[in-house]
């Protein structure tokens, strides 16, 4: 029914981002496709897009079972070879259809279970951010100044130009979300949401954009390459790393300085309940690093001792802080009390333009409780009264956090909006609630 | 009626696809519980399994664990027409994820039966493909299980099922040591148990652990889930084979089985198999021959892992707490299945409260305090001053100011109104619970049901609106036309009219006796009549060997409490301790008495199969050897007996030899159990009243053998089984009644005899044996009622004539004789 408002994009294009209207759209334009999609969501729900044995697209088979450090790069490889599939595939025409697709499938995967798992909104966005870049730059080269907000042009920008179009634009959107119809979104579909140069049809545009989608998974190949090369720099001889659980970034990143030949001891934390740290104790050992296994209560005894925590995380967030396997913020604390330097070593995609809004509850999840009791224990009315809670992060406050270590350098958590500028397009922040 | 329907949606594109890939996955929900243990819900507006379970119907719980499995095709069996509708919706909002395929077939009673109805169609093609019950609510990845069964069935083709079980507590009673005192203190037995587990069940499962390295399902030897049975029988060559044989009784079936379409196979070609569990699964791990064994494997899910049944409203009831409190991650509340998400979503809060936030609307009055493990829907109006607990509210709901609600289930649409109490109960959708009512715990009040202000129903209590005629009928879709806002608006008439047209049953306070609109129950204002189990209405049931009919009513009512929300299953589980504790020592009588001679087990079997009353020998209180291959309980020669006496007497003699000789091979009896049964069926078609004379006898019984005698005569392979003609006869003689009097008084016992042996139907030799066979018991000094009735003079006169007709052929006989007189 919109899309009979709205004539210039025909009536087999897509007109909305709203979640159905791509979901009609696709099951009646590209079913192979709605296929894949709902494929890939009933993983995502299941929480098996991580862990299961079948391999993916590069081969990569996951660790089978219970461990609960997911992989969260074979998560966003997934996500981006879906997204490709999907563009490559599907018929649109020019940038401001494809980015009205590209928001409906992020909202798609958000309402499916796509909060818990951020990596995916976050390449989404990255998606939409250069699929901006292409649209906006065209091959006559104007128009840049539809790009990206970064702080850099805000501030060597005339007071003028900080009141760009993209500025503008940034302020419907806000509005257009306080009004969440899909007749509103029409409204502004006609009226003009995206730059004019977005609504040129361009044939090459597929073929730019498929370029730019290959420049991304490039550097998510390069990710943990970038980070180990920075290992040194981090890692000095003779000191003691703490680390918590088990984390691959972190995994690979001691390796590679001990390959280097540093000499260093790690402290790691078992990570109970999941125990991921024993099997990254064994790893490490297995490398030749001096390891030593503690229980999470004995963390704040041996703080004293360390020159320096490392922890991974589940997401960054805008304000620096980090949301991390449960029990980091334990960890954070205690290094904090004893002025250790607590770096946190991860890939750019993790972070999302998000705030912690929620406190400890933010991005956080509750899982099976059957590692804390197994349910054969669970005998009679009294026991099963009692509950049993086993949450999967924790969110480490800003302050807490000394240095991000990342695949594009090391930076200070207070400058971390920054980068979100560099990443994703501002108008594309909050698009997918 | 037998006309099958079939979805046009997917049938036809799958037909075509079926030929192309063989590889694709299949699955088969049986989306009827084939029980009546969700009654009486089931007439209500919903089939069992499209019962919401914490807001989200059970069906799609399961069919959203296939589309994660993988499966590419799904078929539904289904007898419901609501449950096809509703599959096809679902197809309509999930097209793309599998194709699903609707079998429906009004006239299926039991899963043996749906399994043959598919294996008729030939739907099935992969190999593995999954089986599931349409209750089914787990977490599990089967990739790795499919994987397994995939290669133990090209490894060995007779591996044609592997099962999936979740470690869950045993039961267990335990009653804490007296303690001396004097305070008077009683100790309670305390009962340890999982309320996953359904309390009409009680399963062994005997699994061989030695193949279980490197992971490896182990191989099932011993299935056993009826709670009737206090032991479990294990064939001896079975501990040979396999040394490391592990009998759990701490295990769930999760109604998930990996099959090879061999297993239809064996469904088609096993007619009268019904349930999958108790009679296929029991019997295929039951066969001790080699070359006949179907290997089935057992998957034990590992911790982290969970799946259960949803069997009755207690196991609903755990589900659904186990649901809230996160035990089947990520099948939470907060992560809805398929279809779910797009329409609700739940935001968890503290404690496990589960608040709908996408469509909202939803207010709680601020002085109402919601604790632990619940769920609000969307659009519900909750007042001031409630407590509310454990409680799953629907959408729609309306409670209002100062409610009290412990562990319910309230479905969507239902309102409640000011100071109203219920602990432990569903509520089903639209129903209303007036103005200070009490709705005791276990109660289920059915959908459109009002309970009146005021009045407190009996725990355990189910109250529907269908009424009785309609609840025979399979089709009740009339019922379901009867839209629940007419009836909310026309309540006071249309109860009236009810109440008038059922005959007006008000029988005083007695909640046991059913009556069709029950005022004294649901009130002046109420709406809907107490529903109670009926009796003679399937056959599934266990308690047939009940007399009368109020005490299978009042099992049955026993069943239905135990199935219930809120039971408290200590005193069955002690029950049940007790019964098979002193059940193993009868076992341990049995064990001795199997070690005795051959002609000592037979004469038991022939004891207590026609024991007519009285019979007090000293064989008499001994149990039945148990004879393997046997069902257990069943009284052959009894069977046997009946099987004669319902042949047509003009149909040809072939088709009762026929008969007798297929139930003779199911029960892996004898050729002499045969002719015992046909024997006694002679006796009692020969209308033998007292004061017969024995001519007259005699003549009774030359007219049946002129029908009878070809039989008997077939059934005659040898001396033994012409031996057991005369021991039915002789029993019959010495075991009192019309027949025993007539047969035992006089010379009639001879005659009988003699007439057997004119008509060549019993020869001389089998008489002789017996005939030696009483004398060693004389010669042993025994003295009861058989050994009169052999020294009776007209049986000993006759067989003097006998021997002495036999005396040229057969010399040890005479001297035989001769010793023993």
């Amino acid at each position: 029914m919109t899309a009979s408002s709205i004539p210039d994009l025909g009536s087999n294009s897509l007109s909305t981002s709203d979640p159905a209207a791509v979901r009609s759209w696709l099951s009646k334009h590209h079913p192979k496709q709605l296929a894949l999609l709902d494929k890939f969501e009933i993983e995502l729900r299941l929480g098996r897009l991580s862990s299961t044995t079948k391999a993916g697209p590069d081969g990569v088979i996951a660790a089978v079972g219970a461990t609960s450090t997911s992989d969260r790069l074979l998560v966003t490889r997934r996500t981006v070879g879906l997204l490709k599939h999907i563009i490559g595939a599907t018929r649109w025409k020019n940038g401001a259809q494809l980015l009205v697709l590209l928001r409906g499938l992020g909202r798609e995967l958000h309402e499916v279970g796509g909060f818990r798992e951020p990596v995916i909104e976050n390449i989404v966005r990255r998606v939409m951010a250069a699929v901006r870049e292409e649209a906006a730059g065209e091959p006559d080269g104007k128009a840049t100044d539809t790009g990206r907000l970064s702080l850099q042009s805000i501030l060597w920008a005339l007071p003028q130009h900080v009141k760009s179009p993209s500025n503008r634009s940034l302020s419907r959107t806000d509005s257009h979300q306080r009004q969440s119809s899909i007749a509103s979104e029409a409204d502004l579909e006609s009226t003009n949401e995206f730059p004019p140069a977005f609504y040129v049809n361009r044939p090459e545009l597929k073929q730019t954009v498929m370029e730019a989608i290959q420049e991304i998974v490039t550097e998510l190949e390069d990710v943990y390459g970038n980070i180990e090369d920075q290992a040194t720099n981090h890692i000095h001889a003779g000191e003691v790393i703490l680390t918590y659980g088990k984390s691959k970034t972190i995994e690979r990143f001691l390796i590679a300085a001990a390959e280097k030949k540093r000499t260093f001891q790690v402290v790691v934390c078992e990570d109970s309940p999941s125990f991921g740290g024993h099997e990254m104790a064994k790893s490490l050992a297995k490398a030749g690093i001096d390891t030593i296994v503690i229980h999470d209560s004995a963390i704040f005894a041996v703080m004293a001792r360390v020159n320096k925590v490392l922890l991974s995380a589940h997401a960054v967030l805008a304000n620096g802080g980090l949301v991390a396997s449960s029990g980091s913020n334990m960890v954070a604390l205690g290094a904090y009390n004893n002025a250790v330097p607590v770096v946190v070593i991860t890939g750019m995609f993790k972070l999302c333009p998000m705030f912690p809004h929620e406190g400890q509850d933010t991005l956080n999840d509750l899982v099976s409780p059957s590692k804390v009791m197994d349910i054969t224990e669970i005998k009679d009315d009294l026991l099963s009264s009692v509950e049993l809670i086993n949450p999967v992060h924790d969110y480490v406050k800003p302050e807490h956090v000394s240095l991000y270590v990342t695949n594009v350098g090391s930076f200070q958590p207070s400058y971390i909006y920054r980068l979100l500028a560099e990443y994703y397009h501002t108008d594309d922040w909050k698009s997918f609630e | 009626m037998g006309k099958k329907s079939k979805s046009s949606t997917a049938g036809s594109s799958s037909a075509a696809d079926d030929a192309k890939h063989e590889a694709q996955l299949q699955a088969v929900i049986l989306a009827d519980p084939f029980s009546d243990t969700f009654r009486p819900t089931s007439f209500d507006r919903c089939a069992p399994m499209l019962c919401p379970l914490n807001n989200v119907i059970l069906l799609d719980y399961t069919m959203d664990f296939c589309a994660g499995a993988g499966v590419e095709e799904l078929f539904v069996v289904c007898v419901d027409e609501l449950v096809e509708k509703h599959v096809n919706a679902w197809q309509q909002t999930n097209s793309a994820m599998m194709s699903v395929t609707v079998v429906r077939d009004p006239s299926l009673t039991n899963a043996g039966d749906a399994l043959r109805e598919l294996d008729r169609r030939d739907l099935v093609q992969s190999d593995p493909f999954l089986l599931l019950r349409g209750d089914v609510v787990a977490n599990v990845d089967l990739q790795r299980v499919l994987q397994e069964h995939k290669e133990r069935h090209k490894q060995d083709s007779s591996a044609i099922m592997t099962l999936l079980f979740k470690p869950v507590s045993p039961w267990n009673v335990t009653t804490p040591p007296q303690q001396d005192d004097n305070k008077g203190v009683t100790t309670k037995p305390k009962a340890t148990y999982s309320t996953l587990r359904s309390s009409t069940e009680d399963l062994v499962v005997g699994l061989d652990t030695s193949t279980t390295v490197a992971g490896h399902a182990p191989r099932i030897f011993v299935y056993d889930d009826q709670p009737s049975q206090s032991a479990i029988k294990v064939p001896c060559s079975f501990l040979t084979a396999c040394p490391n044989l592990d009998f759990r009784c701490d295990l769930l079936d999760c109604g998930i089985d990996i099959c090879s379409p061999d297993v239809l196979a064996r469904f088609s070609d096993a007619f009268d198999y019904r349930d999958i569990r108790r009679e296929f699964v029991a019997d295929s791990v039951a066969e001790e021959e080699e070359g006949l064994q179907q290997k089935l494997y057992a998957h034990i899910l590992q911790p982290h892992e969970y799946a259960a049944r949803v069997q009755d409203w207690r196991t609903y009831s755990a589900v659904s707490y186990d649901l809230l409190r996160r035990w089947c991650y990520p099948i939470v509340p907060d992560n809805l299945p398929s279809g779910y998400e797009k329409q609700f979503r739940y935001v968890q809060q503290r404690s496990h409260v589960y608040r709908e936030q996408k469509l909202g609307r939803t207010r709680v009055g601020r002085s109402s305090v919601i604790k632990g493990g619940g769920m609000i829907g969307s659009h519900c109006f909750i007042g001031e001053n409630c407590v509310i607990q454990g409680t799953v509210i629907g959408n729609h709901c309306h409670i209002a100011d100062n409610v009290t609600l412990t562990n319910c289930h309230v479905w969507d649409g239902v309102s409640i109104e000011q100071g109203a109490t219920a602990v432990n109960s569903i509520l089903a959708y639209e129903c209303v619970v007036k103005a200070g009512a009490k709705v005791s715990k276990g109660c289920v009040v059915g959908e459109g049901c009002i309970i009146g202000a005021n009045m407190k129903l009996p725990t355990f209590s189910r109250i529907t609106t269908v009424s009785k005629d309609a609840e025979g009928s399979d089709d009740d879709s009339d019922e379901f036309d009867d839209s629940d806002e007419d009836d909310e608006e026309e309540e006071g008439t249309a109860t009236k009219a009810k109440t008038g047209s059922s005959g007006g049953g008000g029988d005083g306070g007695k909640d046991e006796v059913a009556v069709e609109t029950d005022h004294h129950i649901v009130g002046k204002d109420g709406r809907g009549r107490l529903w109670l189990p009926s009796v003679d209405d399937d056959d599934d049931s266990d308690d047939d060997d009940d007399e009368g009919d109020q005490s299978a009513l009042l099992a049955k009512i026993n069943e239905m409490k135990s199935r219930s929300i809120g039971f408290d299953p200590t005193n069955l589980y002690s029950e049940r301790k007790k019964e098979q504790e002193s059940a193993q020592q009868d076992d341990g009588y049995s064990d001795n008495e199997a070690d005795n001679d051959a002609t000592m087990r037979m004469d038991e079997v022939v004891d207590d199969g026609v024991a007519f009353g009285t019979a007090d020998t000293q064989t008499d209180g001994a149990s039945e050897t148990p004879t393997y291959g046997r069902q257990a309980g069943v009284d052959v020669v009894q069977e046997l007996k009946n099987i004669c006496l319902e042949f047509e007497p003009g149909s040809p003699m072939e088709n009762l030899a026929i008969e007798l000789n297929s139930y003779k091979f199911s029960q892996n009896a004898t050729y002499s159990d045969c002719a015992m049964g046909a024997t006694l069926a002679v006796l009692d078609l020969m209308q033998i009243t007292p004061g017969m004379t024995p001519g007259r006898l005699v003549g009774a019984l030359k007219s049946q053998l002129e029908v009878w005698a070809p039989l008997l005569k077939r059934l005659c392979i040898g001396t033994e089984e012409e031996k057991a003609i005369i021991v039915a006869l002789e029993n019959t003689a010495i075991g009192g009644g019309d027949i025993g009097t007539v047969l035992g008084v006089g010379p009639s016992f001879r005659f009988v005899l003699q007439t057997l042996h004119d008509e060549e139907v019993i020869g001389e030799d089998p008489v002789l044996t017996w005939a030696s066979e009483r004398r060693t018991e004389i010669a042993r000094g025994d003295d009861n009622a058989r050994i009169q009735l052999f020294q009776q003079q007209p049986v000993q006169d006759f067989l003097e004539w006998l021997e002495g007709e036999s005396e040229e052929d057969d010399d040890d006989e005479d001297d035989e004789e001769d010793e023993s007189e």
